[in-house]
């Protein structure tokens, strides 16, 4: 589930941010800046755009804090401004330039190899973990699997933020995880019954 | 007819969907197979570790609303700084100690991996001195992964003409890192250098080359603001 859901904001932290308190804005940063980051990584796959949806949400999330209400949950609120910044990226031209160089071979593994640290000697096998699956779906595809698999958005909900049909939500999930099957499959070394109930 | 992968969603996810199809895929091993892998890629999407937002992003997101600026590149900040001057420093060490020694073997210098080509020391195999200990397969893998990093950064379309003097200055940083490295590899050949030292060298390499390829593609990726 997504874990906005699962941030609790103590009411006085919340209301000292509205009053503009700096550093009860730093705690609302500490509090959310994981899930945004996750966010932006899931749904764009690439640090540099992440980075900048991380900004961008905080930056915006802080200097409209003030007028913040409260009529939903301040974690729903900051969710959508993120989501929000992503799917601005993914529309832009300057997001799919910086995808052709996602071609170049080496590129995508070495930036998930960044993403979690760890070495991998054969960066050409084609075994790979569902992290590895998603990052290579299509951007759009795999936007809409982050959002209605984890973040549990309604394909009603998806189909308004993309400014498309309900029936494209759903034909791009359904192809999305096509092909992640077809990535993951145990006998390619792709992820078992077993890995996911020990990631559970 | 097997249902499809939308009938099959719908049904992992209680919406509607038609008598037959949901009747089809209680009685059909090969269906309920498949509806069993579709719950645990989302239980395994679910699971994904989260991702801890970079060292650095909060001073740029504070400097951003103090300054007004549109955006502060957070590749710039706090530890990628630090890391950027302990590099420079790190060369201009390098460089009082070679200064301060005559080069021996200066006339196979190999170019720099910066200047268009591989470095003779990325595909040539004479590398390791005669009844060196070397461990051949760490060797051979820092090697691999070395050449691996050129490619990459080979293929990398061009940055943009107009640079920030941040960028230009960490990149020219890390280029002649990895020329210096290419040299003292060079004198490598010479029964001096130890095994240790040139794995240490060649361990060094793919870190800078590694460096240089994640500025090199934000950079690519920031090219058309």
């Amino acid at each position: 589930m997504s874990r906005f859901s699962e941030i609790e904001i103590a009411p006085s932290l919340l209301a000292r941010a509205v009053a503009g308190d700096s550093q009860a804005h730093e705690g609302l940063y500490r509090a959310f800046s994981g899930p945004v980051y996750t966010l932006a990584r899931r749904m764009l796959g690439q640090p540099a755009q992440a980075d900048e949806v991380l900004q961008d949400t905080f930056v915006e999330v802080l200097d409209g804090i003030g007028k913040f209400r409260g009529e939903a949950p301040v974690s729903a609120w900051i969710r959508k401004i993120a989501v929000s910044k992503c799917l601005m990226h993914l529309r832009s031209a300057w997001y799919r330039k910086g995808r052709s160089i996602e071609g170049i071979p080496g590129v995508v593994e070495l930036v998930l190899q960044d993403q979690a640290g760890t070495k991998e000697s054969d960066l050409t096998g084609v075994s790979m973990d569902l992290e590895h699956a998603l990052a290579r779906l299509h951007p759009v595809g795999r936007a809409v699997v982050w959002l209605y698999d984890v973040e549990g958005y309604t394909h009603v909900e998806i189909a308004e933020m993309l400014g498309k049909t309900v029936s494209f939500s759903k034909s791009q999930l359904a192809r999305s995880h096509q092909r992640l099957q077809a990535m993951l499959k145990p006998e390619q070394g792709g992820l078992t019954c077993m890995q996911a109930s020990n990631n559970s | 007819m097997h249902a499809s992968i939308e009938q099959l969603l719908n049904l992992r996810d209680a919406a509607p969907e038609a008598s037959d199809v949901a009747d089809h895929v209680n009685g059909c091993q090969r269906c309920q197979a498949e509806l069993g892998r579709l719950r645990i890629v989302q239980v395994g999407l679910q699971s994904l570790p989260e991702i801890p937002a970079p060292d650095g992003a909060w001073q740029a997101v504070s400097r951003a609303r103090a300054g007004g600026e549109s955006r502060v590149p957070m590749a710039f900040t706090g530890w990628f700084w630090a890391g950027s001057m302990a590099a420079a420093l790190a060369v201009a060490v390098v460089l009082f100690g070679l200064l301060n020694q005559v080069p021996r073997g200066s006339e196979s210098r190999p170019g720099s991996a910066m200047n268009g080509g591989t470095p003779v020391l990325v595909s040539r195999s004479g590398i390791e001195p005669a009844g060196s200990t070397v461990e051949a397969d760490g060797m051979a893998e820092l090697m691999t992964r070395s050449q691996q990093l050129e490619q990459v950064l080979r293929a990398m379309p061009e940055g943009p003409q107009v640079v920030s003097a941040d960028t230009a200055g960490t990149i020219s940083v890390l280029e002649d890192r990895v020329a210096l490295i290419d040299y003292q590899l060079t004198m490598g050949g010479q029964p001096e250098l130890s095994a240790a030292q040139l794995q240490r060298l060649w361990q060094e390499r793919v870190d800078v080359m590694n460096s240089l390829v994640q500025v090199r593609y934000a950079q690519a990726q920031r090219a058309s603001f």
